[in-house]
């Protein structure tokens, strides 16, 4: 069974391969191995300070592992193969577990984070052959328990039940938050854990599955063979357990009725948004952006980095100077997540192509609802952690970031949805590519600010207020030009592309 | 073997002013020719069947002929409205009204929110839009799902919103791609109910099915399409002859009874 599930999963990915876009594909091979190799990169420069190394190591681990988590769950598991796919057929439930238990061990994704991994060995690799070899057991014993967690992670929050979905997504979306603020913090607790100067951090990021292995590598160096192999085994005990579980969990998913959702018909409700068609588009906008999960895991994701950024460094070590920007870094994140609005909605594009004159009104629609959604907040954030704050001197910078942010990311966000369309897979989740997309649109959006932190800086240097505070002019002025001409070109390309974009998407 | 009807030629379909015409409409996917230059005239007024079997080139046909789908040659037209020029696009699109198969509709909206959005953006006002809400939802019986999104809908009440989507502007002429496929006896007869008042009022009707059974009770005019042409048209009596449509579509794809049975089953 595990030989054909392989064979089948094989030939799922090579024909969603086909009708992918190779270079696309690629770039995003390509950059989660630049990511791999980076990690291994931590390992290989480190400090003099063996427990210092390895706890740094471990932190990035951490991440690595969670993020490894956060992914298949929120994408429900392996996007190939589904469960639901043998849903019907009448095989052994057990048996069906434990073969896609070894599928997933076998999942090519896992190299890279086997690449990952392998800085627990370079950090060894100054410590002796014995050194090497535990290193290299803990960072086997470490993928298995990945791949099972990984497996368990989809199978939990699977699209099974549509609420359930929903509200995994939701809960996925929090957890990437948390370890988005973690990784703007990277370096700073990179070099605190290697100078040994956060105790408490370097005892948890231990304590935690993702430590194991440089507790393996320490004890023996140490060593302490007892603990050295017991840091060993509790990976692949942790991992036995969770299989253990396994069964009753993928039982649970392929069973999971779906259940609707019921919302109260607003015949007759007051409407708050012009009866235009611009106006009719926004307001449907609004209504997605609060009700699909893709979109309001991004509005969350958004809030959460853009204010946790912001507020540890002020709680952990008194640092003020990043909560200014907490409404910018949120914008940019949103704005980023906004640049996929057309492959987000699949072919229901139709719609838009079968309605004469619709294009124009469509993209002015869809910037006006992101501007009404993410405006208010954005601006209730900045002017309350910057007065907080106490930096005075960082109003121009940021009011004018955010100003020209907003108009930025607003104006690029049709636009940008028309170049790269990147459908969602089938189970409607954000594929891979959909995620390289959205980092790449993470600096693009960020140098829609580019005039005005010239502007801004020029202010700074020369202490002059009034060329800090032109800089919040310069920021009306190109957040005002993104939102007319980003549109207007938006229109166009909707106008004259919209059948192409529609073949990609309903392919 | 029956003797094969004689096929009809294309002229005998043009009987009055064309709601929708296809001219030369052609489609290839690589060495694959879907739609190998069609050409047909669906007269106004009347209700069109098109049938054939599956991968005939039906969904491609109507694809191209609604706009939703780039021609490799040809045209359409909506009550002589190109609907690939761009100077007259839009008065054909503001004409046709269109029920296309396998094209997803924003689940996360309400039916109720779905034809207020799209009637807006057809710059329909407010209480226009509002008033035929209503009456869209109540005669086609969705009136009490009003609340559900329609990711929660049957397959029935999809073709059915579906439906309001194509008639909610008061469209000349309606394409309609499979809409009674897959959807309960009820739902059908609401759907057919309001396609035949359609016509009775001068509306135009083109609609694809496997349902032999639908277009001899719908249909005045017919045309049977395999392989990428168009290999029999006209009136349905001209068509269907004294055999029946069925017997007329299998003879104009070239099939004999289908009796073949399975070996492993058991006797």
């Amino acid at each position: 069974m595990v030989r054909l599930l392989i064979a089948l999963r094989g030939t799922i990915t090579r024909n969603q391969l086909a009708r992918g876009s190779t270079a696309a594909i690629w770039t995003a091979v390509g950059f989660g191995l630049a990511s791999a190799a980076g990690t291994l990169l931590i390992g290989i420069v480190h400090g003099p300070s063996v427990s210092g190394s390895l706890d740094r190591v471990s932190a990035v681990l951490l991440l690595w592992l969670a993020g490894q988590l956060a992914q298949a769950a929120l994408n429900g598991g392996d996007a190939a193969l589904r469960p639901e796919l043998l849903a019907l057929l009448p095989l052994d439930r057990r048996r069906l577990a434990w073969a896609l238990l070894l599928v997933g061990m076998c999942d090519p994704a896992l190299v890279i984070v086997a690449i990952a991994y392998c800085a627990v060995i370079a950090v060894a690799a100054g410590l002796g052959v014995a050194a090497v070899v535990v290193a290299a057991a803990g960072v086997a014993g470490l993928l298995v328990l990945t791949s099972v967690a990984v497996s368990l992670a989809g199978g939990t929050l699977g699209p099974g039940a549509r609420r359930g979905r929903d509200l995994g997504t939701v809960v996925v979306a929090v957890a990437i938050s948390f370890l988005a603020v973690a990784a703007t913090l990277l370096p700073g607790l990179l070099s605190r854990l290697q100078a040994g100067r956060w105790p408490g951090l370097a005892v948890a990021v231990r304590v935690l599955p993702s430590g194991w292995p440089g507790d393996a590598v320490g004890a023996a160096y140490r060593g302490q063979w007892p603990l050295a192999a017991a840091a060993l085994a509790a990976p692949l005990v942790l991992a036995a357990l969770l299989a253990a579980a396994w069964p009753g969990i993928l039982a649970r998913r392929m069973t999971m009725s779906g259940g609707s959702s019921h919302r109260a018909d607003h015949a007759g409700r007051r409407r708050l948004l012009p009866a235009t068609p611009a106006g009719a588009v926004a307001a449907k906008e609004i209504r997605l952006w609060l009700r699909d999960p893709v979109r309001f895991t991004c509005m969350l994701i958004g809030l959460i980095v853009g204010v946790g950024a912001a507020i540890i460094p002020r709680l952990a070590a008194g640092t003020s100077g990043l909560l200014p920007f907490s409404g910018p870094l949120t914008v940019v994140i949103i704005g980023a997540c906004a640049t996929n609005l057309y492959g987000n909605d699949g072919s229901s594009l139709w719609l838009i192509i079968a309605t004469p004159r619709a294009a124009a009104a469509d993209v002015r629609g869809r910037q006006l609802a992101l501007l009404l959604l993410v405006a208010p907040f954005a601006v209730a954030e900045t002017v309350a952690l910057t007065a907080w704050s106490g930096q005075h001197a960082l109003w121009p910078w940021a009011l004018g970031l955010l100003i020209a942010l907003v108009g930025g990311a607003a104006g690029l966000a049709p636009l940008a949805s028309l170049v790269s369309v990147q459908p969602l897979d089938e189970g409607g989740n954000p594929t891979p590519v959909w995620s390289l997309k959205v980092h790449i649109a993470l600096i693009v959006v960020a140098l829609t600010a580019a005039p005005a932190a010239a502007v801004l800086a020029l202010g700074s240097i020369s202490h002059h207020s009034v060329v800090s505070w032109l800089g919040v002019a310069v920021a009306a002025a190109t957040g005002a030009a993104f939102v007319i001409a980003g549109g207007r070109a938006a229109a166009r390309r909707l106008a004259a592309r919209q059948v192409g974009v529609l073949r990609v998407l309903a392919a | 073997m029956t003797t094969p009807e004689p096929h009809v030629a294309e002229s005998a379909v043009r009987a009055g002013p064309g709601g929708l015409e296809l001219r030369g409409l052609r489609k290839a996917y690589g060495p694959t020719v879907a739609v190998g230059g069609v050409d047909l005239t669906v007269p106004a007024g009347s209700f069109f069947g098109l049938v054939g079997p599956n991968g005939a080139g039906k969904t491609t046909l109507l694809s191209m002929a609604v706009g939703l789908l780039a021609p490799d040659a040809g045209d359409a037209a909506v009550l002589g409205h190109s609907v690939w020029q761009p100077a007259s696009t839009n008065l054909a699109k503001q004409a046709l009204g269109v029920l296309p198969s396998g094209l997803a509709l924003p689940g996360r909206l309400t039916g109720r929110e779905l034809l207020t959005y799209l009637g807006l953006l057809r710059g329909l006002t407010a209480p226009v839009v509002a008033a035929r809400c209503d009456e869209l939802l109540d005669v086609l019986g969705l009136a009490d799902a009003g609340g559900a999104m329609i990711a929660d809908y049957s397959t029935g009440m999809v073709k059915k919103i579906g439906l309001a989507v194509a008639v909610l502007h008061g469209p000349r002429v309606l394409v309609l791609d499979e809409p009674l496929e897959a959807v309960d006896p009820l739902s059908a007869m609401t759907i057919s109910a309001v396609l035949r008042g359609f016509t009775r009022r001068g509306g135009t009707v083109m609609m694809s099915t496997h349902v032999m059974a639908l277009v001899e009770q719908l249909c005045d005019r017919v045309a049977v399409m395999d392989h990428g042409a168009i290999v029999r048209a006209g009136t349905l009596d001209q068509v269907a002859g004294p055999l029946g449509l069925e017997q007329a579509f299998l003879d104009a794809i070239g099939s004999g009874p289908v009796e073949r049975e399975l070996s492993w089953f058991a006797c």
